[in-house]
Formats: structure tokens, sequence, C-alpha cells
């Protein structure tokens, strides 16, 4: 979904990292002899941040986690969620929750593989979104029941 | 009409923000999956990095039930979109059941979504259980989008055993 991704670099920067960011990243980084075929070192990234559970306590969301294709397979994407598990852990995170496409069956099994239940199919959890018009409409003013 | 206010939760409050995060999960039941305790809630809510915010909807003492002031809450916290950014996602929201239909909930996500607003996020987004039906309709109502049911997307969750296992490779 390309077209979605509607914020530039400068909206990264300022929310990432300034004095309580909204976001924390890994990147996994390669020696320059190994650069990708476009000439880039940094390969995959991990974007996360904390949640918290009125059930549980703190949680961490993985919300972004990819790895160039021309580098999969070596254990980066691996390599990635454990980091994110370990930051986690530290900050006494009691769970890693992400959210992955019905369709993408690789990640699905990905997850899978590492523990990870589909909360979604098990106890019927749907995400819900106000955006745009409608969050407006909602601030301005509350529709009668 | 009951008068109410809102108003942000104060440390006083945690017993009383437990007591209704109890009330909510026996209603999604799943009330023995509350492990959280309220010592808990003070430190992460009131201490030095507070994982959440939370509002809480008050009557005054001669409406309140079996001596409760604090009848409603709704908990909320900030999250990030690499998409389109900021993003504020509501956690917890409730209101006991003999003060509904007073629109002490729609003034609830009215002030959340003014806070939304205000602090540039691009959304409000929220879980909702398929089998509560009324709240689902509630938000359709106010022109939320069922992001799992059009676009395919799955909640995943690792819980804490294999989260230990992955720090340990």
């Amino acid at each position: 979904m390309p077209d979605q991704v509607k914020i530039s670099h400068e909206e990264l920067e300022r929310d990432g990292f300034c004095q309580n960011p909204f976001f924390e990243c890994l990147v996994a980084e390669v020696p320059e002899e190994n650069k990708s075929k476009d000439g880039f070192t940094v390969v995959g990234y991990a974007l996360y941040f904390y949640t918290y559970s009125t059930w549980k306590g703190p949680t961490v969301f993985l919300e972004d986690l990819y790895v160039m294709p021309e580098f999969r397979g070596n254990g980066f994407g691996k390599g990635l969620l454990c980091k994110v598990a370990k930051v986690g852990k530290e900050k006494q995170c009691v769970r890693l929750q992400l959210s992955v496409l019905d369709w993408n069956t690789p990640s699905r099994d990905f997850y899978a593989a590492k523990g990870a239940q589909d909360l979604t199919d098990s106890e019927g959890w749907h995400f819900i979104r106000f955006d745009g018009q409608n969050l407006y409409n909602l601030a301005n003013e509350a529709p009668k029941d | 009409m009951a008068g109410f206010i809102l108003r942000k939760a104060e440390p006083r409050d945690v017993s009383d923000i437990m007591r209704l995060i109890k009330e909510l999960a026996k209603f999604e039941e799943m009330e023995e999956k509350v492990v959280l305790t309220e010592k808990d809630l003070l430190e992460d809510g009131f201490g030095d990095h507070p994982f959440y915010h939370c509002l809480v909807a008050e009557v005054p003492k001669l409406q309140s039930s079996e001596g409760y002031t604090v009848i409603g809450f709704a908990m909320y916290y900030f999250t990030y979109d690499p998409w389109i950014g900021k993003l504020l996602y509501l956690e917890d929201f409730y209101v006991m059941q003999e003060f509904r239909g007073l629109g002490i909930g729609s003034k609830i996500l009215k002030v959340l979504s003014e806070k939304a607003v205000k602090t540039r996020c691009s959304g409000m987004h929220f879980i909702v259980a398929e089998n509560n039906t009324k709240s689902i309709e509630f938000y359709k109502r106010r022109g939320a989008a069922d992001l799992s049911s059009e676009e395919g997307w799955r909640l995943f969750e690792i819980e804490k055993d294999d989260l230990l296992k992955m720090t340990a490779k």
C-alpha cells in the first residue's frame, strides 16, 4: 500500500528523536563491502513503541519489521525481532504485539514459529480506526445515538 | 439527566480505575486475565515515565452507585504509524451499566478526539471484540472503519514465556 505513506522524513525525525519520542527504531546494517545493489548499508529496520494493557501491564508493540528482499534468509529478521524482545524485557514488558495482514502468510508463519498467537482468530479482536474527516466530526460535534 | 464531569485521573483514582477495568473485563468474559494490581497502575500511570493517560467520569455523591462516584473511564496512549504519524490509541473505554444512555460515552469520545486533533494525531485507533456488536455499531455510527474486515489486519501476540526464549538467543 505505498500510496498510503503520507509522512515525510522530517516528521519521522521530529517524532522519533524529540524529548519524549513516539517510537523507537532498530536498524540492521551491513559493512560497506556487502552493501545492496543500490548502495545502501542500512538493509532492515524494526520500529516499535510501548503500549499498555489494563489486564497485564506494559507491552511492546512492533509496528514495522522489514528486511530488504536481497538480504533475506540470513537471520536479519529474526535478529531484529529478538532484539526488540530484549528491549521489551528490559522495560518490564509482559508481551509483544503486532498486526499482520491476513494474506501475508510468510509473515504469519514467521511469527507463529516464535510462539505468536493470532488473537483476531482465537478471540475475535478487530482493529477499528477513526481518521480524517470522521475524527474532526467527532471532535466538533458528537452525533446523537 | 445526571450531572457528570470528565477529568484527568489522579493517583487517588487507581482503586476506582482497577474496579472499572475488572468490570469491563468481566463484560468481555475475560475477567481471569486481569493480573494487573493497583500498585502497577499507580507506578505505570503516575511515575516518571507514564505508560498511559486516563480520563475519569465522575457524578455527584448523591447520584453515586453503591457509594462510587467514579462511574466511567477511558485509558489511552500515543502510538505511531510510519505511514501517517502519531495516533491516539484508546485502550479501555467503559461506563457503568446504570449510567449509560446519558451521553457520558459520547462525551468521552468527543474529548478524546479533540485531544487527538490538538496533538496532531492522524487518527484514533482501538480494538473491539467482533461479538461486541453494540460497541461496533456505536463506533460505526460515528464514522469508524473496521480495519480487520476492510483491510485484513489481524492482531498477533507473543506472550512472556516465548518473549524470554527469544531474548536467550
